[in-house]
């Protein structure tokens, strides 16, 4: 994973903090239904911490308008309410003609049932493998610990 | 404020969602995440944006495509 990438309080988040980790991306906001999925995701960096392993946030103000903060509104809106201490990138957008690479690379693979393209909606999951593979796609009414994610978390951390 | 059913809607329409933001319609999307909502995208140079509504809802219209008459 290579890409030019920013924390959500604008510094720079280096590659080589990702590479060689495994990596579950997670396209989030703070006023979805969805929201609630931050507690499972923070159970799983912390399930997972001894293994290499991070979750990885990406706000996204794409649908209905659900993240709306700025930078300071959303890490708080996290760290206070769902206790997160797994990075967040700063706002990007994840589809359209002016997505970030990032997600344009991401969004090639298919999900379970061989569909590609486009973020659904919020709390899509992207998983990376410690070489920089994506290793598996979960759309997002998929909960953070489904055995499909914990299957394949372990398989990839071995 | 003009409001029509979600599933009056056509191509070219454009609405504003509830957080305030103003899309024009380029493509409908049908059971959004499984549930018989629709989705409508704007997917354009302008901006990417999917706003929900389920079909007998009503949600704000503020142009209707002309190019459609």
């Amino acid at each position: 994973m290579n890409f030019d990438l920013a924390r959500i309080d604008g510094s720079p988040l280096p590659a080589d903090e990702l590479t060689g980790k495994t990596v579950l991306v997670v396209n989030v906001a703070s006023r979805c239904g969805l929201t609630p999925q931050y507690e499972g995701l923070e159970r799983l960096q912390q399930r997972y911490a001894d293994e290499a392993f991070t979750v990885l946030g990406v706000p996204c103000n794409q649908f209905a308008g659900q993240e709306p903060g700025t930078p300071e509104e959303i890490q708080q809106f996290c760290s206070a309410t769902y206790g997160t201490t797994f990075p967040l990138t700063e706002k990007l957008n994840v589809n359209g003609q002016h997505s970030h690479p990032l997600y344009q690379w991401l969004t090639q693979t298919p999900d379970a049932d061989g569909a590609a393209g486009e973020v659904e909606w919020n709390f899509e999951k992207f998983l990376i493998s410690p070489g920089g593979e994506i290793v598996a796609r979960f759309r997002p009414t998929v909960a953070p610990e489904d055995e499909t994610i914990t299957n394949a978390i372990e398989a990839v951390i071995g | 404020m003009t409001m029509i059913r979600a599933d009056q809607v056509a191509l070219g329409d454009r609405l504003r969602s509830r957080d305030g933001t103003e899309l024009t319609v380029t493509r409908i999307d049908e059971n959004f995440l499984g549930s018989g909502m629709l989705a409508f995208v704007e997917d354009s140079e302008a901006q990417w944006f999917k706003m929900p509504a389920a079909a007998d809802h009503e949600v704000e219209l503020l142009e209707v495509d002309s190019s459609a008459d």
